[in-house]
């Protein structure tokens, strides 16, 4: 039970870490390169969004044809 | 956004609109990380019209002029959607007449600074809004003695308890 909890919290500490790593990180990109990401963050939005219509329209097809 | 920025600035050359300071996620991203959103929060003093009335439409005319496209509360300037407001309260004059001005793209913007984003975030009061007051904190780009001015000048402090209730 000890072993599992210090490894869990060994765990906790490394995502706490590699989540300030990456912040500082994306702190310290220039502006330009920032605005470059969040209009990265529109195209896989948009993608993401495509998808999921699909999905919802492949199930309503499946219902139907479950149906009939 | 360069060219959505150099338009903006071409409209106060020429007068259309006054004073203006980029705010929201856009501004904040010069100072911490970026975040996702939608669209560019402009604030710029506006012409009065003869009725002494502030009015956006000779605003939008021009912008429609340089191929605007009006889309819901949006201006669409090279694909970047444009939200213009005209600064609401003192608080927020006082954000926009205070702006440090941020290249970008070798342009001089005029952005809000991070104390006075924390001050109108505060202000605003929505959960997003604090997030963005604990974005800026953590990320140690805000001079805590300005903020407490700020917090003070503009009676933020119940605000102000409320962030540090949540986030403290």
């Amino acid at each position: 039970m000890s072993d599992a909890t210090d490894k869990f919290d060994l765990a906790l500490k490394q995502v706490v870490a590699a989540k300030a790593a990456w912040r500082k990180h994306a702190q310290s990109l220039t502006w330009e390169e920032k605005v470059a990401a969040i209009e990265r963050m529109w195209v896989r939005d948009a993608e993401l969004k495509r998808m999921r219509e699909e999905n919802i329209v492949s199930q309503r097809g499946k219902k139907v044809e479950e149906k009939t | 956004m360069q060219n959505t920025l150099e338009i903006l600035l071409k409209l106060r050359t020429e007068g259309v609109i006054g004073v203006f300071a980029v705010g929201g996620a856009i501004a904040a991203s010069v100072y911490v990380e970026a975040v996702a959103t939608e669209d560019l929060d402009v604030f710029a003093f506006l012409q009065a019209t003869n009725s002494g009335l502030l009015s956006l439409t000779p605003v939008y005319d021009r912008l429609k002029a340089l191929g605007g496209v009006v889309h819901n509360e949006h201006i669409v300037l090279h694909g970047w959607p444009v939200q213009l407001l005209p600064p609401y309260n003192p608080l927020v004059e006082a954000a926009v007449t205070a702006a440090p001005e941020k290249k970008f793209h070798g342009v001089l913007v005029p952005v809000v600074s991070p104390e006075y984003l924390c001050a109108i975030a505060l202000q605003t009061g929505r959960a997003k809004d604090y997030q963005r007051v604990n974005t800026l904190l953590e990320g140690a780009v805000v001079d805590a003695e300005k903020l407490a001015a700020l917090v003070k000048q503009y009676a933020l402090h119940e605000r102000w308890d409320q962030y540090v209730r949540r986030y403290g």
